[in-house]
């Protein structure tokens, strides 16, 4: 598997406050990785670092096979927080500078336009551009050249919930080319939806990273119940495995430290004469594992 | 290289400031320049008795004066467009200053251009400013020697290296510019900035330190190139005993040169430290 960006121990420090703490990273080529968090995790840091335009206090970074910064930069299309471009140029304009920025021979500015649905406005000024158009700008902008690695800090800022919708749809498109996009937002919904890799941050610190599946499928909780409810609690308290044991709704959710799956469950419990009624295994959305993970570091 | 005067112009030549300020620069110098000559000087009668012999030592005006006449010509002019440098300065340090005023800088560098690539493209303003500036001299002068002057009698170069000397003059002061637009980042508090650091703070501590040490004040060598022409135009300078110069001072030249690239070098270092 091929290593796009290997982040290994970067970290900042503004005055007192410990942004980023030093944390590993790989992000293969090709997939999609969602960088989650909530504000002042560490996200925006952590892209700011890897662009360059932030120096790291410790560790270092690398883009592709050890390219320099700056010319990895022309391979990779970023946006990062607010669309910075020049008030007194139109989008056309804008687009073209950054064209010679990175030095696109033949740039695809009308193609990237139309693709955000601009190309009507193209030669208006950026200063008479709403919040959404200039969002729809600054992402017709990470796109031109067809970058290796798309570079997103919360894509769906400003945009109305069909500019969601669409924006959400594009990198879809995207990384089915096989572009490798990462993400940062603190939206769990978008990172859910087109997500195949997670890291989660908080505090600055690296929380989880790994597959979007696992991190739903593991801590994974089983629902029972029989007709003895009172039999059941006995027996599942013997378990070794067992980690947590909670009354629900009428059945038991249980969660357990090692590997187990409901037809093993069902199986120890019906050695020792117990009959299950009802068996769920319930898988943790994103969303709650995310919180989850959250509330945990705060515990500690 | 031809790639940041691109990306660098391709900045400028859309902005309305940029050709509002050079071509009020040009016009307004040149016009100044062209029409100095016909200002009444205090004193004189436009109808002077030729007769009256009293008259006869004040000409009726700066023109008649001499002030177009080789070889003081150069000095007279590039000294009188020494007023005129803040345009082009102000132009610079509101262009410097907008770059992180609406973080296009950190937009450049996040596209793809090193901290030092925006330097040397922001360099070529500088130097694209400057340029400009002293063309506009050197070719309003030149008109003016053609008409005012008998090419057969005297020598058209002859102290024109006052040219040299405004070119330097307008360096420094964009240099300056470029500093202060870095450093401060808004270009309305560097714009004030600029001209209390100019017209008031260097001047007051200045009379302090007195001289000589008040000669090595940054902005001092940059004052000090082109002496103002007037004494000696009038002749004043004989009664009092100044001694006129007939080029310029290599030590003022070369010292605003080196406060110049000191003030660009730093700079540099600020924004290369400096977190986008």
């Amino acid at each position: 598997m091929q290593i796009v960006l290997e982040i290994d121990g970067i970290s900042k420090r503004y005055g007192k406050v410990q942004a980023l703490k030093p944390y590993k990273l790989q992000i293969p080529k090709g997939t999609t990785f969602g960088i989650l968090g909530p504000n002042g995790s560490g996200k925006t840091t952590t892209l700011g670092i890897i662009l360059g335009i932030l120096s790291s206090d410790s560790g270092g970074f690398t883009w592709f096979d050890g390219q320099s910064v700056n010319s990895a930069k022309k391979r990779i299309g970023a946006l990062l927080e607010t669309p910075n471009f020049y008030p007194y140029m139109t989008a056309y304009q804008n687009l073209k500078l950054v064209a010679k920025i990175k030095e696109l021979k033949n740039p695809n500015i009308d193609a990237v336009l139309k693709t955000v649905n601009l190309h009507e406005r193209a030669h208006h000024k950026f200063k008479g551009y709403s919040l959404g158009m200039k969002q729809r700008l600054a992402i017709a902008a990470s796109l031109l050249g067809e970058p290796e690695v798309l570079l997103l800090d919360e894509p769906t800022n400003g945009l109305d919930p069909t500019g969601i919708a669409e924006v959400r749809d594009l990198i879809t498109r995207i990384a089915a080319n096989g572009t490798t996009v990462i993400i940062a937002s603190h939206i769990l919904a978008e990172v859910e939806r087109v997500c195949s890799h997670v890291a989660v941050l908080q505090n600055g610190s690296l929380l989880y990273s790994g597959l979007a599946d696992e991190l739903s499928a593991k801590d994974a909780v089983i629902a029972v119940a029989s007709a003895d409810m009172q039999a059941l609690e006995n027996a599942v308290k013997d378990l070794s495995s067992l980690k947590k044991i909670r009354p629900m709704d009428g059945h038991l959710h249980l969660s357990f430290s090692e590997d187990m799956s409901p037809s093993k469950l069902n199986q120890l419990l019906a050695e020792q004469g117990i009959y299950l009624s009802y068996i769920e295994e319930k898988k943790a959305s994103l969303e709650e594992r995310f919180l989850k993970i959250l509330t945990r570091d705060k515990a500690n | 290289m031809i790639k940041l005067i691109s990306i660098e112009w391709h900045k400028l030549r859309y902005h309305r400031f940029f050709w509002i300020g050079m071509v009020l620069f040009v016009l307004l110098l040149s016009a100044l320049l062209v029409s100095f000559g016909s200002f009444q000087i205090f004193g004189s009668r436009a109808e002077a008795d030729p007769n009256d012999p009293s008259m006869l030592a004040i000409p009726a005006n700066l023109a008649d004066a001499g002030f177009y006449k080789l070889p003081y010509v150069w000095q007279n002019t590039s000294y009188l467009a020494g007023f005129f440098k803040f345009i082009p300065a102000f132009l610079m340090l509101f262009f410097m200053a907008s770059e992180f005023e609406y973080r296009t800088m950190r937009q450049n560098v996040i596209d793809g251009l090193s901290v030092g690539e925006f330097f040397f493209s922001k360099i070529f303003s500088l130097l694209l400013f400057a340029l400009v500036c002293t063309l506009t001299v050197a070719l309003t002068t030149s008109a003016l020697i053609y008409s005012y002057n008998d090419l057969a009698e005297v020598d058209f170069w002859h102290q024109s290296s006052f040219i040299v000397a405004f070119f330097a003059e307008v360096f420094f002061i964009l240099s300056l510019a470029f500093f202060l637009g870095i450093i401060l980042k808004k270009s309305a508090l560097a714009i004030i900035l600029l001209i209390l650091y100019y017209f008031v703070v260097e001047p007051v501590l200045g009379f302090y330190l007195g001289s000589p040490l008040s000669d090595y004040l940054p902005t001092r060598p940059s004052r000090n190139l082109i002496p103002e022409p007037f004494t000696r135009l009038f002749k004043i300078n004989s009664f009092l005993n100044i001694e006129s110069l007939d080029s310029i001072s290599i030590k003022n030249l070369s010292l605003s040169f080196f406060y110049a690239i000191i003030l660009l070098f730093g700079s540099f270092m600020v924004l290369k430290k400096r977190d986008l």
